[in-house]
């Protein structure tokens, strides 16, 4: 196994790791129809985008790509998270 | 320590191509939170738990199929200009597996809610779930005949062109793999 190799399999581990948290912290609240609390929101998309930045970061290779292509993948991120968590979660 | 210099990964036609479907899915996100941030009854998630555990199940599902792609290309890159391929080839003949099984859990879930009477039409929600997550569904249908053919590419790989075109195929089974990602906590977990 090369120094790649490693650096992939201990990044799907983080990956399946973060997925299980994500999923144990989707029960700390009850859905309902006002949205989950502020917290709850950031914390299971905030993983959520970690998870994307991580998977675009390494398995997308996208760490050795020039320096405007990864600013658009972080433009990106940054706004649907921003997005996502003002608009889901409960004021 | 040896520096490479950046470069973009597989083609710049590619990337285009990834960041017209982020922003396509983009939208949709923005949109589903709209509405489900409104406070409408009939945006309320139907998801019980064991649609849950399907939904997380689904993406240890693609996570583990794009690990099996990136190190079948983390070889490939080690045997430039051909060479044994047998293991790459198995790699990515497991994550089109991994895809089938993708689909098989997203049919049964169809299955499941269309005999329960429900449909788009049942209500927000219900309408964004079935848009969402069958465009997505479309996107895994196209990646595993996209990975069926890097597969028939890796086994006749003659040179970096080659590795090149292979790296497409890969950055666009890890989009489909990324915004599942998204898809799943939101229709999912809140």
């Amino acid at each position: 196994m090369s120094r790649d190799h490693v650096f992939y399999t201990a990044v799907w581990l983080l990956l399946v790791g973060f997925t299980l948290a994500a999923y144990a912290i989707g029960h700390q609240a009850p859905v309902t129809i006002a949205g989950p609390p502020l917290a709850i929101a950031a914390g299971i998309l905030g993983i959520a985008f970690l998870k994307v930045a991580m998977v675009m970061a390494v398995f997308m290779d996208l760490r050795r790509a020039p320096f405007p292509l990864i600013a658009i993948a972080l433009a990106w991120i940054m706004a649907e998270s921003v997005l996502l968590v003002t608009l889901l979660s409960r004021a | 320590m040896k520096v490479l210099p950046r470069h973009v990964p597989g083609e710049v036609g590619i990337w285009v191509l990834v960041f017209v479907d982020l922003t396509v899915f983009g939208s949709l996100f923005v949109n589903y939170a709209l509405v489900r941030g409104s406070g409408s009854p009939d945006a309320l998630p139907g998801m019980g738990e064991f649609d849950r555990m399907l939904g997380c199940l689904n993406t240890l599902i693609l996570l583990t199929s794009s690990w099996a792609v990136a190190m079948a290309i983390a070889t490939l890159r080690r045997v430039p200009g051909g060479g044994p391929t047998t293991v790459p080839g198995r790699m990515i003949l497991a994550a089109a597996a991994l895809g089938l099984a993708f689909i098989g859990i997203k049919v049964f879930e169809y299955a499941q809610k269309l005999e329960a009477g429900i449909t788009p039409m049942t209500g927000s929600y219900y309408n964004f779930y079935f848009s969402m997550t069958g465009l997505h569904l479309f996107h895994v249908v196209v990646g595993i005949g996209v990975l069926l053919w890097m597969y028939g590419r890796a086994g006749r790989m003659a040179g970096p062109a080659d590795l090149r075109v292979i790296e497409c195929g890969g950055i666009f089974w890890h989009m489909v793999d990324l915004l599942w990602i998204v898809i799943f906590p939101l229709l999912y977990l809140m």
